[in-house]
């Protein structure tokens, strides 16, 4: 791709008098400390916002905490909901500033992290770039990743996982180890230990041949909604046979699964070929076969939200 | 046609290349205005006019054309050169239409209900008055009163790491009174990480209630 510079991506936005009108509507709700730092992560929300919104990428501000006022006072929190993938946090940065403040509180249940540096009139504010994720309250700019890959994040492959690169040790973002899984467990609320045991045993049954790796998954968008963890145990049984065991399991402290919860196995047409449903079920697991270059899908439902998995083996 | 002009009139046919609303095609767009921004070259028309609302009205005109240009680029003609074709939009086009967007408030001169941006020194040196206390309770005193309260029980009880002291209402206080997550985790012997995800996961699950007690 054609490109004199070998600059990072920076895209600057003006701050108009709306997104001031915005940040003053929210600004007089709060105390002078609180005010001040409320309106600066406004200035920073509409920049991302409409920078978004000129390439024709979905948001919705008004279902985001930061357009909130009892959140913005709980919380020092400047998200952005993007439809369909979540939330993208975007840190105010001031000007000559040479790291980003961001708050314990939001370095979970966040896509990423853009920087924006906001000038000293506060009619400007640049788009710097962004960090995926974050663990320590001050992260220095040095580490910013280009903005071109933010929106590589805000485009996820709809590619099926290779299986095949499991068995060598590859992994895509979002599926861990079900020790890392299952550890964030305990933290939570009314964590139940007995179950947190048994499952444990269960999957650490010990095999050098088998790989688990798990993924959190959210039904829904919604305050409320549910999560599950999905586990998929592979093992190989002959050179072109792998056993494979689809797993899922309640989290956030939950003994059950949810009520009517579904998992479901389709082939490569599209065909549920497997089902089992959650009553008051701790786990449920559906296992077969298949060979190499075989496509499935697994489908976790509940209600009318289901979220659907291609793999290839 | 230097290498400004050489470089823009890449990306837009880049941009071009790619189907709408396809991740090519945003990062085209987003490199394109990216480097339109760099160059320095915008136009600033009507220079002397408008005056105390110029840059206001020029804020404007320049967000508008940016949208602008990522919606139509394919009406982008290579013929031209990309800033012919910008900068015809921002004097002809989006200027005008930015100060008519603002030209009701223009006509009445200051404005006292007009919006005016405030700076970085401007927020370090506002203090609004605050209400009197006595009259209407702010929105955090409301907030704190909640969490006090606790009519269900529901923040006190609902804790982490099997520590009934590291339970949300706690939490909750201290932060409004201004602790850092350093200090409350040093109290509780718990690191930051989980105290801060847990506090997030309480936000979250605890907000309709939040809402609907302090809309009432």
């Amino acid at each position: 791709m054609f490109h004199t510079t070998n600059e990072p991506l920076m895209l600057t936005v003006p701050l108009t008098l709306e997104a001031h009108q915005i940040a003053q509507q929210f600004h007089q709700k709060h105390s002078p400390k609180k005010a001040k730092q409320v309106y600066l992560n406004t200035l920073a929300v509409y920049a991302v916002k409409t920078s978004l919104q000129c390439l024709e990428i979905p948001t919705n501000w008004q279902a985001s905490d930061s357009w909130n006022p009892i959140m913005q006072t709980l919380t020092n929190t400047a998200d952005l909901l993007i439809k369909d993938l979540g939330k993208l946090e975007c840190r105010p940065v001031l000007p000559n500033a040479a790291s980003c403040h961001i708050p314990a509180e939001v370095w979970s249940d966040r896509i990423g992290y853009v920087a924006v540096e906001l000038n000293q009139a506060l009619t400007e504010a640049k788009l710097l770039g962004f960090f995926p994720s974050v663990k320590t309250e001050d992260v220095s700019l040095s580490q910013l990743i280009s903005l071109e890959h933010l929106l590589d994040h805000l485009n996820p492959s709809r590619q099926p996982i290779q299986l095949s690169q499991w068995l060598q040790n590859i992994f895509d973002a979002g599926w861990q180890t079900v020790e890392t899984l299952f550890d964030s467990s305990p933290t939570e609320l009314a964590f139940n230990f007995r179950t947190y045991t048994q499952i444990a045993t269960h999957l650490s049954e010990p095999s050098d041949l088998k790989i688990t790796r798990g993924k959190r998954l959210t039904l829904g968008r919604r305050y409320d909604d549910e999560q599950v963890i999905l586990v998929i145990n592979l093992m190989p049984t002959s050179v072109s046979e792998l056993d494979i065991s689809v797993e899922i399991y309640p989290t956030n402290g939950q003994t059950y699964l949810p009520k009517n919860l579904r998992l479901m196995i389709l082939d490569d047409t599209g065909e549920t070929v497997m089902q089992a449903e959650a009553r008051s079920t701790k786990q449920i697991q559906l296992q077969f076969s298949g060979e190499p270059g075989e496509c499935f899908k697994v489908r976790v439902a509940l209600a009318d939200i289901s979220m659907t998995e291609t793999f290839i083996i | 046609m230097n290498a400004i002009d050489q470089q823009l009139k890449q990306l837009a046919q880049d941009a071009q290349q790619h189907p709408p609303r396809s991740k090519q095609r945003q990062q085209a767009l987003a490199k394109l205005l990216g480097a339109i921004q760099q160059s320095g070259k915008l136009t600033r028309p009507y220079p002397g006019q408008f005056h105390g609302f110029y840059e206001d009205i020029y804020d404007e005109a320049k967000q508008r054309l940016f949208c602008y240009i990522c919606e139509r680029i394919d009406d982008y003609n290579p013929s031209f050169e990309v800033l012919q074709w910008v900068n015809f939009l921002l004097k002809q086009r989006f200027f005008m239409e930015a100060s008519r967007s603002m030209m009701p408030t223009l006509h009445k001169g200051v404005d006292a209900k007009r919006v005016k941006r405030l700076t970085l020194d401007d927020l370090e040196k506002n203090n609004p008055a605050e209400v009197d206390p006595q009259l209407t309770p702010s929105l955090s005193q409301e907030i704190i009163h909640y969490l006090e309260t606790d009519p269900e029980g529901l923040f006190n009880q609902t804790y982490t790491s099997n520590q009934p002291a590291a339970n949300f209402q706690f939490l909750a206080l201290k932060l409004l009174s201004g602790y850092s997550w350093k200090e409350i985790s040093e109290e509780l012997g718990i690191n930051i990480s989980t105290l801060s995800s847990f506090y997030q996961r309480c936000l979250t699950k605890f907000s309709p209630k939040l809402r609907e007690y302090l809309s009432s």
